[in-house]
């Protein structure tokens, strides 16, 4: 029998969690360094990298426009695909199973892809405006982590729970906003998290939506590494794990758990 | 196939919560002997022990003599059949049967012979080639049960194998077992929480109760004269008279004394069958006077439950006309049905 | 009544991915249909080495995340509750975290005056600095480093769901861990194996961000050859085809391991 403490077992598993998280570790230690460049072990005490961080007005633009971005394409992906969902799950819709596959193909198309044809159809074919095609982006990121999300929770959900509110004189809207929505709250306040993050963390579909005016948070700090090597990248570097942690915490406030694992 | 012995066997997962306790049983060789006790009892911790797939926390478990206490589950050459049946799902029914013999290092057409002649003993020879999620339970039972003897292990070990099962499969299943077992001539340990299940198919019963065995007997014997307030109670028995004091075979329940067919020094209560206990017309000894509560007709006899000065007692009566209710009644308990427990 | 109500809940969500993902596809490839751009694409070695390259790193990559994630998920999917959701945190941890961040760490590690460096020179290992920062290495050292949470977490749900019974049943029969692990777990786990499997090779094919930071300039793959393409070289219809080639070699190694995953539950053992 393979048991959990089989001693092979916890060996390697000690080392690969060990290399997962001591990289991390390490770039919390480095942030703190004195030295001009980045060093490991490190010399000395400060905390003037995390105040350049604020200097530099790429990473403040580029992580309110993030933000912005985030919280948009989040919102927008839930009020386009919950519907989208609840018609898939509860009417008879005919090739269900292809409309599933639709929603979820921008996970089959690559990021960078994405990224490219949207800058070449979008804003050299068509003219859009750069931040639009941007936030269009983002939305196609986020639209398949709705779809799934979701529709997994309406799956689990009993049909009959709305059958009641029916019989009981609820119309099919109010049924859905007063029934259905809270038993699925959990999928969606996830659903959002999830979004916001992999929007907030994306790269490749900003690389190519860049602007004069219009940097992101991540591809500023890609910038940034292109031409410095300091504890600057280790300080914002702290501040995205924090801001993980804060957003991880978040939802095991709101859901539990439960909730984070299944994410 | 070989001889069990445990000894002094301790189990206990914290330092407050002891699963076993002391435990002490022997079975000879070709025996079969069942487990028997309410869930929680200990008896499934007991078999994943004598397995192996649990470390014991105290005593021994011998086999012939010699103690296997650190040998791997996998070294041990033991059978087991699973309450889930825990049948391979990626394997067909015969690659399921064949699995042991090959970590025997079989040569492979004695593997062929072997695993096609248990395939036909078990009935399954048309399934061979079919996923365990193509079968019935029943049959998954089958196959359970042919990769466990086809090894011809030294000891069967079967942790509740019925219960998945439907009644009527239960009942034909439970003789196929024991049919296959004496054919077979293995010595085998079934744990169960099903009394009629353990005495139809047991040479020897364990009753066990909070990490305990309370008694290691006989169904037969069990049955007819079970040694403890706990065993009765969990074979069936319903009525129960507490005793205050015992001396050389009388027994003081609430200052009656009654008379029982054995002396124990340390009884607690006195016990007797509903159909054992006989109306007569006058008191006297082992008698004890009452009101009938309430009658049920069972098809064969009525039920009575009657109210006496010692409590209520049950009373099954065959071919009378039924006694309306609060009729008084004498209640004779006879010496030879009236047994003696201990706590 | 039904229908048109479920046509107009799905109409927003087709008309967005028709007009904001189909419409800029088409607008892409189709320039580069009927022109030379594929054989010019496949008649240069330089090209020809950066789809080698690709293909490999991810190849080797899922490998290497398999062999490193299925130890550790058997062993975090064992655990008691708490222990077992505190790891998942952890592993959850690297997965919401920037991959800028996460391939920045190994700049640190790797780079000429990095840690590994230091420990080897340390331990008077090497001479001289070796060169591990912007080299295929690299970039499969970071690619591993960030898609190893997501083989993690397919195979942990996998092992879940296996009934801890029949391991119990393969040991009873005589089978030593290994055997058991080889015999009886990994072939149950197919479904899991392949999912992660699929997830890692798929990120790892057309990640950018790693193969930027780790590879270099020198080391370009399908997806930074799009950029340098494009950005760089201002060749939109050159890089238009290497869009086009690395999205057929997306749905290529979908459509293989959906075929391996069919074949694989046409034996009923899944039902």
């Amino acid at each position: 029998m393979l048991k959990a403490n089989n001693k092979v077992l916890v060996t390697i598993s000690a080392i690969v969690l060990f290399f997962l998280i001591a990289p991390l570790i390490m770039v919390i230690i480095t942030a703190f360094g004195t030295d001009a460049t980045i060093a490991f072990p490190i010399h000395g005490f400060t905390l003037h990298w995390f105040a350049n961080v604020f200097a530099q007005p790429d990473f403040v633009a580029g992580f309110k426009m993030s933000l912005i971005i985030a919280l948009a394409a989040s919102l927008l992906a839930l009020v386009i695909g919950v519907p989208l969902v609840y018609a898939l799950t509860r009417y008879n819709v005919h090739h269900q199973a292809w409309f599933q596959t639709l929603f979820l193909s921008p996970t089959f198309i690559p990021e960078i892809v994405i990224g490219f044809a949207l800058y070449q159809g979008l804003v050299i074919t068509v003219q859009l405006p750069l931040l639009l095609t941007l936030l269009i982006g983002h939305f196609l990121l986020c639209l398949p982590y709705v779809v799934r999300l979701v529709t997994a929770s309406m799956v689990l959900m009993d049909e009959h729970i709305e059958e009641a509110a029916w019989v009981y004189g609820s119309s099919r809207l109010k049924a859905f906003l007063t029934v259905t929505i809270p038993n699925i709250r959990a999928s969606l306040v996830a659903a959002f998290m999830l979004c916001f993050i992999n929007s907030f963390n994306n790269i490749p579909i900003s690389l190519f939506l860049n602007g004069p005016d219009l940097s992101m948070l991540p591809t500023a700090i890609l910038n940034y590494l292109q031409n410095n090597y300091d504890p600057t990248v280790s300080a914002i570097s702290v501040l995205l794990m924090l801001f993980t942690a804060a957003m991880m915490l978040l939802v095991e406030k709101g859901l539990g758990l439960k909730a984070l694992n299944e994410m | 196939m070989a001889e069990l012995e445990i000894r002094d066997l301790e189990m206990s997962y914290d330092k407050h919560h002891q699963i076993l306790k002391d435990l002490n049983l022997q079975i000879k060789d070709g025996e079969l002997v069942s487990i028997l006790g309410p869930s929680g009892c200990g008896k499934t911790t007991t078999l994943r022990i004598i397995a192996g797939l649990l470390p014991q926390t105290g005593g021994q478990v011998l086999v012939d003599g010699t103690d296997v206490s650190k040998l791997p589950v996998h070294k041990r050459q033991f059978g087991m059949v699973f309450q889930s049946y825990a049948l391979f799902p990626h394997l067909t029914v015969f690659d399921n049967v064949a699995f042991g013999l090959k970590q025997r290092k079989v040569a492979k057409a004695e593997i062929q012979k072997q695993v096609s002649e248990i395939l036909t003993i078990t009935g399954l020879d048309a399934l061979a080639k079919r996923f365990p999620a193509e079968l019935s339970g029943g049959q998954q039972q089958r196959v359970s049960l042919a990769r466990a003897l086809v090894v011809n292990p030294r000891l069967l070990l079967l942790d509740e194998p019925l219960s998945n099962l439907d009644a009527k499969l239960r009942v034909s299943m439970r003789e196929e077992i024991r049919r296959l077992q004496q054919r077979l001539q293995m010595t085998a340990m079934f744990v169960t929480h099903d009394q009629e299940e353990c005495f139809a198919i047991s040479d020897r019963v364990a009753v066990m109760n909070q990490g305990k065995i309370e008694q290691f007997d006989t169904p037969q014997n069990i049955y007819r004269a079970p040694k403890t307030v706990f065993v009765a109670r969990f074979i069936g028995y319903e009525n129960f008279l507490p005793v205050t004091s015992a001396q050389q075979g009388q027994y003081q329940v609430q200052g009656d004394t009654f008379q029982a067919a054995a002396a124990v020094p340390d009884a607690t209560a006195l016990t007797i069958r509903p159909d054992r206990i006989q109306l007569v017309t006058e008191p006297g000894a082992n008698t004890v006077g009452g009101q009938v509560k309430s009658s049920t007709y069972l098809g064969n006899a009525y039920r009575y439950v009657v109210q006496t000065a010692l409590g209520e007692l049950k009373v099954d009566q065959v071919g009378f006309d039924r006694l309306a209710d609060q009729t008084s009644v004498q209640l004779h308990l006879p010496q030879e049905a009236l047994l003696a427990l201990q706590a | 009544m039904k229908n048109r109500s479920a046509f107009l809940l799905l109409l927003p969500g087709v008309l967005a991915i028709c007009l904001f993902l189909f419409f800029p596809l088409l607008q892409t490839i189709w320039p580069t249909l009927g022109g030379s751009g594929y054989s010019h694409f496949l008649h240069s070695g330089y090209n020809r080495n950066v789809l080698g390259r690709t293909l490999l790193i991810a190849v080797i990559t899922t490998a290497l995340a398999l062999g490193l994630g299925l130890p550790l998920a058997l062993w975090i999917a064992r655990q008691k509750a708490s222990v077992k959701s505190l790891l998942s945190v952890v592993i959850l941890f690297p997965i919401l975290t920037n991959a800028v961040v996460r391939n920045f760490t190994w700049i640190i590690i790797l780079g000429k005056d990095g840690v590994l460096n230091k420990v080897l020179l340390g331990l008077h290992l090497t001479q001289h600095p070796v060169t591990l920062l912007y080299t295929n290495a690299a970039i499969v050292i970071g690619s591993v480093y960030l898609f190893l949470p997501i083989m993690v977490t397919s195979l942990i749900g996998s092992v879940d769901e296996l009934n801890i019974e029949v391991e119990e049943a393969a040991a009873v029969l005589g089978a030593k861990p290994w055997t058991t692990l080889t015999k009886v777990i990994i072939p149950q786990l197919t479904t899991g194996i392949l999912t992660g499997s699929i997830l890692v090779f798929a990120g790892a094919m057309t990640a950018y961000t790693t193969p930027q930071l780790l590879g270099g300039n020198r080391h370009l793959v399908m997806s930074t050859l799009i950029y340098q393409q494009a950005m760089t070289l201002g060749d939109w219809n050159q890089a238009s085809v290497v869009a086009v080639v690395l999205i057929i070699m997306t749905v290529i190694v979908m459509g293989l391991m959906r075929l391996v995953t069919r074949w694989l539950d046409r034996r009923p053992a899944n039902a």
